[in-house]
Formats: structure tokens, sequence, C-alpha cells
């Protein structure tokens, strides 16, 4: 048997012991039951075909049918997490609803090791050919796809620096309607004619060569930005400016911190942008929805006065992380001014009661909504 | 002369905005002498440590050990379920977060139904406190139970105390909780105290 | 944020996968090939791409970028195995510009 072959029977039996021990996994979600009795299912079909006989483009075709079970069952084992951060997952998902049909997909977190490691895992989100495959090759189709949220496991409680996930929700809202993929498209061929006003955030529209990666990827960043200032306003721009020291260089991947800061601060004062304007045509043709904001800044001293905020309605969901912004950019005097003795909390005491009232505020929304629908 | 308060004064406070308590998911959770508190979600289950025992002193003889090693967290939703085995003892919280008044005491015990069950806890909260209330919820059934995450479990009576209190008087361990928090025991300034003298008294 | 390079990647490699099944005579990947060719050639003839079937977008736009001339000259609502073939080779020549 040929090398390739005797690794593709390695692989096969790798996952034939993660799926043996995956019977164990308990999921009260039915959803992601029937992800995984599906997966099994898979795993069978796989097995059953793959025999001696297989060509090289077959052998490619069952890796990665292998590869999915081991991604997959990756991500359901992590979602047997009993420590899930339910509020951030629910804001979030409440501005993926935004955009896409939520029954479409399951949702699962996981918390890493890695600080900062803020991401969505879109491995398999899309790629409407891969399920063709499994669909032509197996007759097996899976209803839902599944889509996992990073954390880092040291910040999971840290709902300030969970801005960056409204970042990455963009990324995946992206993908599901290749917004990036046109836009870059309607510039590469020309079709766009206005190319000179975007360069000065693309600069890379300058050169002799057009680098399409890096258009895509920069057009991308942008879009993800914006995607999130709609429901964070220029908290992220914060984020991003102490993360990355306010750079001014860009990467292959990522366009200057300075540009992306100022592309959030026009969207979210209203001015106008070359940009903005771009991302906001090709985003309204093809999903005849509008960038725009979608959050409701709060006013309101209970903060200050040690007790979470009663939101009203998803708008003052995602604002309610703007406000804890806003309370730990403020000065911390404030807290006694809203009490009526002085509390003289120290700075890393108000660091845990912003993130903890942050999340009790959007614990009791989500506790009230799902109170009074099952009454 | 302190006195257990009743509906309607519990209900002029809330309306006052001198007692906070939210959610407050029924108004019927108001009784006629205090108020039934729910079960949250957020739980710190005791686990083997490595270390061979939870020292709630500074002495060393057996090491430095710190509470937080011997608990796990785990969280469920609300209309999940959480089960308490027999003799487990469990760090939860209740579903409310509550800011009481500077001059009122709450005294929180298991409402009927659950302490029939073979279920105990009792704990008070201080005048002025803010945060979920803490609770250790122990269950001294030979069966296990399974509790509902929302259920009306606790149940708090006021104490109006004869002066205000200044909860943030002293620097403070617990500020806005709103999940069991380790015991933070360690930090008691007594113990540094103690834990000279033993020194002192063992030479060393 | 390195996700959308490696799923370009593989895409390639299953579409490459799809057309040699198709060319050693697997009619089962027929529909899905032409639906693919023909959105790709609507493309190509000037059709908006605001305009098609966001299904393998990426794809779509791909082959008309390798391939623009061979889609202009096939009829690829039945394309010949030999049509498949030349098809096959523009795209493994031309897989590594992917998003040059």
């Amino acid at each position: 048997m040929l090398p390739i072959k005797r690794l593709l029977y390695l692989q096969l039996y790798q996952a034939e012991t993660l799926i043996s021990s995956s019977k164990k996994y308990n999921f009260s979600d039915k959803y992601k039951d029937q992800y995984l009795k599906t997966l099994v299912e898979l795993f069978s079909a796989i097995k059953a075909s793959i025999n001696e006989e297989l060509d090289d483009a077959k052998i490619f075709e069952k890796k990665s049918h292998l590869d999915f079970i081991f991604k997959s069952l990756e991500f359901l084992k992590d979602s047997t997490l009993n420590t899930i951060p339910f509020e951030v997952v629910g804001c979030l998902d409440r501005a993926m609803s935004d955009w896409i049909d939520p029954d479409k997909f399951i949702i699962v977190t996981s918390l890493q090791n890695n600080l900062y490691s803020f991401s969505y895992d879109l491995t398999y989100a899309k790629k409407d050919i891969f399920y063709t495959s499994l669909q032509t090759e197996y007759g097996i189709s899976f209803e839902r796809k599944l889509v996992q949220i990073n954390l880092p496991l040291n910040l999971s409680k840290d709902y300030l620096s969970s801005v960056a996930l409204y970042h990455e929700l963009g990324h995946f809202v992206d993908l599901q309607h290749s917004i990036t993929g046109v836009a870059e498209y309607n510039i590469s061929s020309n079709n766009y004619t206005n190319k000179a006003s975007l360069e000065k955030y693309l600069p890379l529209l300058k050169e002799t060569v057009l680098d399409r990666s890096k258009l895509y990827y920069h057009l991308g960043e942008y879009f993800c930005d914006l995607f999130a200032a709609q429901y964070i306003g220029d908290t992220l721009g914060l984020f991003l400016e102490y993360i990355t020291n306010n750079s001014a260089t860009e990467s292959p991947t990522h366009p200057s911190t300075v540009n992306r800061i100022q592309v959030i601060t026009d969207f979210v004062n209203g001015n106008d942008n070359p940009i903005i304007n771009y991302l906001q045509s090709v985003t309204s043709l093809i999903t005849n929805k509008k960038l725009e904001n979608r959050f409701d800044r709060i006013v309101s001293e209970d903060f200050y006065k040690l007790v979470p905020y009663d939101i009203e309605n998803d708008r003052q969901l995602h604002g309610t992380i703007v406000y804890g912004w806003e309370v730990w950019m403020e000065d911390f005097k404030k807290f006694n001014d809203g009490m009526k003795y002085d509390v003289n909390l120290s700075e890393d005491t108000i660091y845990r009661v912003v993130n903890n009232l942050v999340e009790k505020t959007i614990g009791n929304y989500f506790t009230v909504q799902n109170w009074e629908k099952s009454k | 002369m302190s006195s257990i308060i009743t509906s309607a004064a519990i209900k002029a406070l809330i309306s006052d905005q001198r007692l906070v308590i939210k959610p407050l998911l029924e108004e019927n959770q108001i009784t006629s002498v205090g108020i039934d508190f729910r079960l949250g979600g957020n739980f710190l289950v005791s686990v083997q440590g490595r270390e061979p025992l939870i020292n709630a002193s500074l002495n060393h003889e057996f090491g430095r050990s710190t509470s937080k090693h011997f608990f796990q967290e785990t969280r469920r939703q609300l209309g999940e379920t959480f089960i308490l085995h027999p003799n487990q003892t469990v760090l939860a919280t209740s579903l409310e977060y509550v800011k009481l008044p500077e001059n009122y005491l709450l005294a929180l015990c298991m409402r009927s139904s659950y302490s029939r069950l073979g279920l105990t806890m009792s704990t008070i909260a201080q005048p002025g406190y803010c945060g979920c209330l803490s609770i250790e919820l122990t269950n001294y059934n030979n069966n296990p139970i399974n509790l509902s995450i929302g259920s009306r479990v606790f149940q708090g009576l006021f104490y109006e105390t004869d002066k205000e209190s200044r909860y943030f008087e002293k620097p403070r361990k617990y500020v806005c909780n709103v999940r069991p928090e380790p015991s933070a025991v360690i930090n008691d300034d007594d113990l540094n105290v103690l834990s000279n003298l033993w020194k002192s008294n063992n030479h060393l | 944020m390195l996700m959308s390079h490696n799923s370009s990647d593989q895409e390639i490699e299953f579409f490459l996968s799809f057309l040699y099944n198709a060319i050693k005579g697997d009619e089962r990947y027929n529909s899905f090939i032409i639906n693919l060719l023909e959105d790709a050639k609507s493309l190509a003839t000037g059709k908006s791409v605001f305009e098609l079937d966001k299904a393998s977008l990426n794809l779509k736009i791909l082959i008309d970028r390798f391939a623009h001339d061979w889609l202009l000259k096939v009829d690829v609502s039945k394309p010949s195995s030999e049509e498949l073939k030349q098809l096959q080779e523009i795209i493994s020549d031309n897989k590594n510009y992917a998003l040059a």
C-alpha cells in the first residue's frame, strides 16, 4: 500500500477512537445531539468508503472529510464546558440574528489559554462545496453548521475586552454574505471606478501590481470594524489603539490602526468617508441591510450606585458594554458621588465591579425575557 | 429597637429605590414578612484539591493553600437544574442582585418546602450590602436533590437596625459579587496576630 | 482572520476533485459543476457580481478570473470531458495565485 494510503488509514482509526469516546457527550440541546448523531453516521459512511483502490482525488476528499470529523468533535467537546459565558454569547447571538438566520447554526464556545484569543472559528461555517461533497458522496447533510467562539479563559469574565468579539462576528457575517469577496472583485475587476478615493485607506491601490490578497484582507478588516462599531461604537477603537500602540504601519493582513480608528470614528460621528461609503454600498446591495448605529447609549447613574441597569431592548443590550467602557474611562471618584457614603473603591475593585455589573445587567435582561416568554 | 418589616414597608423601600432587587420576576415574591429569593445559576462545587487540607489559618505547619483550589466553578441557565448530592455543600448565589439600605440587615434562610427536603443554609447580608446574595447550601438528605435554577428556594427577612452602617467604611472583600466567590478568610487581619503568636510559642 | 485564504485553497482543491470525478464519468457531480460554471459564465459575460447566487461565490469569481476565455467559448450547460480537462488544467496551473 502506498504511504499516503497508509496515513489515511491512520487518520481513519484516530477518528474512530474519537468518535467512540464522543458517545459519552451528553447534550441537553437536541440540535447538538442531532449533529453528533449525523457525525457518527458520516464517520461510518467514510469508513465504509475507504479502500485500497482510492485515487489521489478521493484520498484528498476522504482526508478532508476526516478533518471535518476531528474539528467538529473538538467543537462539540468544548461545548460541554460548564462555564460558558452566556451573557457574552447572548449579546453576540442578538447581533448575529440581525444579519443571519440563527437557526442555520449551532454556536459553541471554547475557553482558550492564550490571552486575547478572541475569535470565531469559521472553518466549516460556509464552504458550500465541502458540504456538497458530503451530500454527493454519502448522501449526508448537516441541517446546521457548527461555529465556535473562542475566548481567553483568563478574560472570560472581562466584558470590556469582549468588544473584540463583535469584530470577529463581523468576519462570520462577511463570510456568509461574501461581502469582502464581492468588494474585492469589484475593485480588482475595475468595475468600481472611484478607486482613487480609497487610496488613503487602501494605499496598496497605488501599487502597479494589485496585491489582491492584501486588498481582500484589508477590506475585510474595515468591514469588521464597521460591523462592530454598529453595536459598540468607538470602544473597539479604544481597545485597538492600546493593544497595537496606535500603529501607523499596515501589515499584509491589516490596515494601519490609525486608519482603522479614523474609519470607526467617522462612522460613529456620521462623517463622510470613502471606505465607509464603498462598503456601505456593497453591503446593502448584497444584504439589503445598512451598516448603521444599532445601539443606544445608556445615560444612567446605576453603575455608580453599584446596581445593574435595567435594559429595555436589544439596542440597550449592546449599549451596556459601551456604558461599561464609559464608566471605566471616567473619573473613579464618581463612585463616591453615586453613593450615600464614600466607597473609596480601589482600582482593581472597580475593574471587578464594572465587569460584574455589566454581566448582571445583561444576565438580568435575558432572565426577564426568558421568564416572561415561558409564563 | 430592631424589628422585622412587612410587605408594605418592603414595597415602599423598593419604590423609593432604597432597596434594590434586580430582577424581581414576580411581585408576589414579596410575602407578608419578607421576600422569596431564587436560586441563581453560578456555583462553586467542592472538589478534591492537590493539597491535603484547606488551611484557614496562616500557620504553615501544613503548608499554604488557598480555598479556591478546592472549588470548581460551574454554571447553569434559568430553567436548567443542578444536582446537590448527599452531604454536599456548594457555594451558590441568589438570582437577584440586591442592594440594601444602610439601616436594614437581611437574614436569609431556606423556604420550608426546601428545608423539608433536607437542604439547609443560613446567611446574613449586612446593611449597605450590594451584590447577589452568597449562599452556602448543604444537602443533609440521604438522596441527591435536583434543584431548578430560578426556583424560589430561599426567603429573606429584613431587620431594621438602630442606626445606619457604612458598609464601605472598611475595605470590603466582596463587592458587587454576581457569582459565589471562594472564601477570603485568609485575609482576616486577626489571623496574622494568631500566626505570630503561634510562631512565637514555637520559637519560629 | 487567516481562515479566508486557507478556505479558498481547500475550495479550489475540492473543485478540482469534483472535475476529476466528473471527467471519470461520475455523473453525481455534474449538476453542481454545471450550476457553478453557468454562474461563472454570467460573470464573464457581464452580469453584475451583485446579482449572482452567493453559494460558492468566491469559486465563481476565481473561475472567471483564471478561465475567462474558456468560459466564453464553451457551452457550460453540457461541457465535454475534454473541455472539463482543459478547465482542470487551467485551474491547476493558476491555483497558487488564487488571491495573489
